[in-house]
């Protein structure tokens, strides 16, 4: 029975439980302590709960807890007092009445300092967001949600930029998976997964040069939430219009990610003219980044003739008319003893399409005709890329890093020509095998010296074989069986290269930098051609005009050095490069030593703005494509041919800037480069009505000044930004027609207009602009000018977090053209059901159904005119699922 | 008139009085290595003598108390200052982001009254400078605060507004990373005095007219609105910008009296 009732004693002050202390304290003085501190602790010492006292020095404390505590009473400059206390019943009051604390006598007097030795690490350069305080759970990906990030703006093309910097690198948990190309892993990857967003300013692709190399690069890292990782997520898409247009897109992107392993797959298909490749191009084409860690720094995709002609002068979504298919595989695996390995392979099939009318007239010493062509062209094109990287990373602060890189591309040219209503077919085929091996090897001497060695092998090969229909080879060989020529091309290039660079910081306003090594590049490059009559027979005729046979070697020996300083306003740069280059282009040598200086020289100033100036001399040199002797067929009734031997090109070039004012307030800014190149190839152009016959030719003295000025200004009452743009460009050059004396032209481009952009933080956006360029042609020949005009208008609708719609307008306007003007306008509305996780999108493109467009252009002889046939009207719907 | 003034001397007088016995009572400082933001490389720095306690800021690395008394507090930042004044319980600060249109004179000084926040203590311990410091948090102003106080200091000393610890703040960090102060340096019973340039921004001057906290923010509200329609406006064609709370980047991204406090 006691027992009982004392639980039922507990229990009852369990549930009604406070207990109440209460005080008055007092200083040693006899004045009251007002906000003295009063903590209850247990026996361990931790808090409970606490007061201050009041300003007469009473206080009242309150707890549910139960058992034997400590009160803690303390002031400043005042022996801490305290006292024992223990509550077993409920509601109990513990009044300890008048607490006095004495006068701390030691600690009055004594100044004491405490310090930390060791220093503090504050992440310098580094600033890392948490994802998810900006984050409202409608972001579909990734880069919805950076787009929140102060300071980040996402470009058209999905390339990021912090501030004024584009972002060149976005990491998954340190590791990267898709170097230039990220757009594939922001614009995809759901960004729910994510945990922090961290900002790498000054960063360096190779961990050992950090702080040694010169950069400003910026990079992002994203950092996944613990229960992400090793967890399967991504995206699902899937758009079409209506059975009537017959257009459609599907793209599905998984990844996995840990600290160990990354796994990325995507696939991808569309007829809906979306040029997905923009994300795999980077791996394509060989990197020719002039840095320590790469040497060949002018090495491109070897290509000798264009069976394909795309259309570049408006966009993809308006003209390409395709049906592409590319699947990626992404691959990274950690080791445990500091192994990397990474593994990314392509495999890609894209057909384009391009319908292009055109219009010719050819005017020259009494030569006269009109040529009117239809063409459609269709290529297929199949790539495989491979590309094998590993990583060692050293404990003596060092690391090695070799790749090895495979690519074989398969394209497939059905190309349908109609020349002045004759019917002309070019059908071919043209493959490329390329095999590139890169090794790397990177010693941190100490944290303001490094050492970098670096060896590189490339391999192309790439033949082609193609067939013409066409009359050209009965006026050439005077041969009226002539129907059909037939090409056979077979170019190769083998290229090696080693370089040895040292890097010195000696502060962080001063550096240097050396580099020597040697490039050596050999070239082979042969051709045939070949023609035929309707029955497809050989008809032999003297082609020794038509037949290459080259093997061209160029060694360039270099040496640069490179030094940079920068105090609080100017910065200095100076490069100098000498170059030992010798050449053996079939059998006949050259050598020479050049050497290009460069310097630049920077101000900066807030008050009275910035400016640069720089100013640089350098040597290129002619390639293979400019030095074959005899014809090579080009396709479109065109030869090509050398009359230049192996050749330096010296140039210079000074060119100035300036810049004043805020870019959000109010900015100016202007720019002016001038170039000169002091021998040029040019050409001498042998002109028929049915073909022409190009010869390189080597000219002295062309130019090219350039300038751009833009002045913006933000208007407070319209709460938008006003920008006027205006760039001039002036070059002059020299050809040849029909063997004839050079013919000088000048050629001239002024455009100017102007922008608007609001900043309103409503539910409604606007952006405007209109452009005039005035192009002029004068020459000893003939002169003309025109006026091309463009416009856009666009808004940009959020009517709540869920539904968006934009609106775009465009306007064209091509002077010296029969067709008055051209407009566009696309409609998209996007709809986010963000508790499903999904969003749905209604798109109209070319609402207004243009279906063609016309612009006109002409140099020293000649006034063209081209169609180009556009996608017409239709509207997609599309869905896009996160998992 | 003349009484008036009389008057105002007298009050003077009496705040001298208080003041010279304010400064001679010694101080205690504390030292922070200090990120806000894209900042670092920032200090932040406390001194108090439990009357009135400043804090400021100073971005010289380098800097400590000791240099900066040498330098003559030349690094410190002349916006970002504040007193806590014990006894009244308010807290001043400068008043420094006002929108081009309101008309001057305007008051440098805005003040409000700090109540104590609602702090949550919790059991987890660890060392700091020697003492036993405990993790405690809570919510402030928009923003997730954790702080590691020790009680072993016998004083009550906190970094800017984070009232209502029993004890000494050696470490606070928001959850976001945004803001962390880590205390590298603690001088006890200092000898210094009140450095002068820092009371020069509270003198009898600035203070005349205190701007309401409320109105501090209004203004700066109005500023920073302003900014965000530029930096929207000063896009190129075609980039969007989801649009956050104006006040992301500020120390107080919302406040107590507005009903719904806006998040991205």
């Amino acid at each position: 029975m006691k027992y009982l009732c004392l639980l039922f004693l507990i229990l009852i002050s369990k549930i009604s439980a406070q207990t109440k202390i209460s005080g008055i304290v007092f200083l040693e003085n006899k004045q009251p302590a007002s906000r003295a501190n009063v903590i209850l602790t247990d026996l361990k010492d931790n808090i409970i709960t606490f007061v201050f006292s009041n300003k007469d020095g009473s206080f009242l404390l309150n707890t549910s807890n139960f058992g034997k505590f400590n009160l803690q009473i303390s002031a400043m400059g005042h022996m801490k007092k305290s006292i024992p206390v223990s509550f077993i019943k409920k509601n109990s009051v513990i009044d300890l009445k008048t607490i006095e604390l004495e006068t701390d006598k030691v600690k009055e007097i004594k100044e004491v300092v405490i310090t930390r030795t060791t220093p503090i690490k504050l992440k310098k350069d580094t600033i890392e967001y948490n994802a998810q305080s900006f984050s409202n759970g409608t972001e579909q990906n990734v880069e919805e949600l950076l787009k929140k990030i102060p300071g980040i703006t996402i470009q058209n093309d999905g390339k990021i930029k912090f501030g004024n910097k584009e972002v060149e690198r976005v990491m998954i948990e340190n590791d990267d998976l898709f170097e230039r190309g990220y757009q594939t892993l922001t614009q995809n990857m759901p960004s729910k997964p994510l945990d922090k967003i961290q900002i790498l300013k000054n960063y360096s692709k190779n961990k050992l040069l950090k702080n040694i190399e010169d950069t400003e690069r910026i990079a992002l890292n994203l950092t996944l939430k613990e229960d992400a990782k090793g967890k399967w997520f991504g995206n699902i898409l899937l758009a079409s219009t209506s059975y009537k247009e017959d257009m459609r897109q599907g793209k599905i992107n998984v990844m996995n990610f840990t600290k160990r392993q990354k796994v990325y797959l995507l696939m991808n298909a569309n007829n809906l003219g979306l040029n997905e490749m923009k994300g795999v191009e980077y791996l394509i084409n060989p990197s020719s980044e002039n840095e320590v860690e790469n040497v060949g720094t002018n090495i491109n995709t070897l290509s000798i003739i264009n069976l394909h002609q795309k259309n570049f002068l408006f966009e993809d979504k308006r003209t390409n008319f395709n049906n592409d298919k590319l699947a990626s595989l992404n691959y990274i695996y950690n080791f445990k003893t500091d192994w990397k390995l990474k593994f990314v392979t392509i495999f890609n099939d894209i057909e384009n399409r391009n319908y292009i009318s055109s219009f010719y007239k050819f005017n020259y010493e009494g030569l006269n005709f009109n040529n009117i062509e239809d063409k459609t062209w269709k290529q297929n094109n199949r790539n495989i890329v491979g590309k094998l990287e590993l990583l060692k990373d050293f404990k003596n602060d060092s690391n090695i890093l070799f790749y090895n890189k495979v690519s074989s591309l398969n394209e497939n040219n059905n190309n349908i020509f109609l020349f002045n209503e004759q019917l002309n077919n070019q059908t071919g085929v043209n493959q490329l095998f390329t095999n590139e091996n890169k090794l790397v090897y990177t010693k941190k001497i100490d944290s303001s010296k490094a050492l970098v060695a670096v060896a590189r092998y490339i391999y192309q090969h790439r033949p082609y074989n193609f067939t013409d229909e066409n009359d050209v080879f009965q006026y050439i060989i005077n041969n009226p069986n002539a129907k059909k020529l037939n090409q056979v091309i077979d170019s190769k290039m083998n290229f090696g290269g080693a370089k040895i660079s040292y890097l010195k910081k000696y502060s962080d306003n001063r550096s240097f930098e050396i580099q020597l090594g040697n490039e050596i590049r050999k070239d082979q490059l042969s051709s045939e051609l070949s023609v035929f009559d309707l029955y497809n027979q050989r008809i032999n005729f003297d082609n020794r005009q038509f037949i290459n046979d080259i093997n061209f070697m160029q060694n360039n020996l270099f040496a640069q050095g490179k030094y940079h300083k920068k105090n609080k306003r100017w910065s200095y740069g100076v490069t100098l490069l000498n170059q030992l280059i010798s050449s053996d282009l079939n059998d006949d040598k050259t050598s020479g030593f050049n050497i290009s200086p460069s310097i630049n020289v920077g101000y900066e100033n807030r008050r009275t703005g910035n400016f640069s100036l720089n100013a640089g001399r350098k040597f290129s040199t002619a390639s293979i494509n400019d030095m074959y002797i005899n014809y090579i067929y080009q396709g479109n009734r065109n030869f090509k041919q050398s009359d230049v031997d192996f050749s330096i090109l010296p140039d210079y070039n000074v060119g100035f800037s300036y810049s004043v004012g805020e870019l959000m307030s109010e900015y100016f800014k202007f720019n002016i480069n001038y170039f000169r190149s002091e021998d040029y190839l040019s050409n001498n152009m042998i002109v028929n009505p049915n073909y022409t016959f190009n010869q390189v030719i080597l000219v002295k003295n062309n130019s090219t000044l350039s300038s751009n000025l833009e002045l913006r200004k933000y208007i407070k009452f319209l709460k938008s930004r006003i920008s006027i743009i205006g760039s001039h460009m002036l070059s002059d050059y020299e050809n040849s027609i029909n063997n004839q004396p050079l013919i000088k032209t000048e050629f001239s481009n002024l455009k100017t207009g102007f922008e608007m952009k609001s900043g309103f933080t409503g539910f409604v956006n606007y952006e405007l602009g209109y452009e005039w360029a005035f192009n002029k042609i004068i020459s000893e020949v003939n002169s003309n000018n025109y006026k091309d005009q463009k416009g856009f208008i666009n808004f940009y609708f959020s009517l709540n977090s869920v539904l968006k719609i934009e609106s775009f307008v465009e306007y064209y306007k091509f002077g010296n053209t029969d067709q008055k003007t051209t407009q566009f306008w696309d409609v998209k509305v996007n709809y986010n059901y963000k508790k499903y996780n999904f969003n749905v999108y209604l798109q109209g493109n070319n609402l207004l159904n243009s279906n063609s467009i016309t612009k006109y252009s002409i140099n020293n002889i000649s006034e063209s005119l081209y169609t180009q046939r556009l996608m017409p009207l239709h509207v997609v719907l599309g869905i896009n699922k996160n998992f | 008139m003349q009484i008036f003034g009389h008057i105002k001397n007298f009050i003077f007088f009496i705040l001298l009085i208080n003041f010279n016995f304010v400064n001679s009572q010694s101080k205690n400082i504390i030292e922070y290595d200090y990120t806000f933001a894209h900042m670092q490389n920032i200090k932040s720095f406390i001194i108090s003598d439990q009357t009135n306690s400043y804090y400021f800021f100073a971005s010289d690395p380098k800097a400590s108390y000791k240099t900066l008394v040498e330098s003559d507090f030349t690094s410190v930042n002349p916006y970002h200052v504040y007193d806590y004044n014990y006894a009244n319980e308010n807290i001043y600060q400068r008043v420094y982001t006002v929108p081009q249109n309101v008309k001057q004179p305007i008051s440098k000084i805005a003040s409000e009254k700090l109540n104590n926040l609602n702090w949550k203590i919790t059991n987890e311990s660890k060392q700091i400078l020697g003492y036993k410091a405990f993790l405690a948090t809570t919510n402030f102003r928009g923003r997730e605060y954790l702080v590691w106080f020790t009680k072993d200091l016998n004083i009550e000393i906190f970094p800017w507004k984070l009232k209502g610890l029993p004890g000494v703040i050696l470490e606070f960090e928001d959850k976001d990373g945004f803001i962390k102060g880590v205390a590298k340096t603690i001088s006890l019973n200092s000898n210094d005095e009140f450095p002068k340039k820092v009371l020069s921004y509270f003198s009898k001057n600035a203070s005349e007219t205190v701007m309401p906290f409320k109105k501090l923010i209004e203004l700066e509200n109005e500023v920073l609105q302003e900014d965000m329609n530029k930096a929207i406006a000063a896009l190129p064609p075609g980039v969007q910008y989801e649009v956050p709370n104006i006040r992301e980047m500020s120390l107080e991204r919302s406040f107590e009296w507005q009903t719904e406090p806006k998040k991205p």
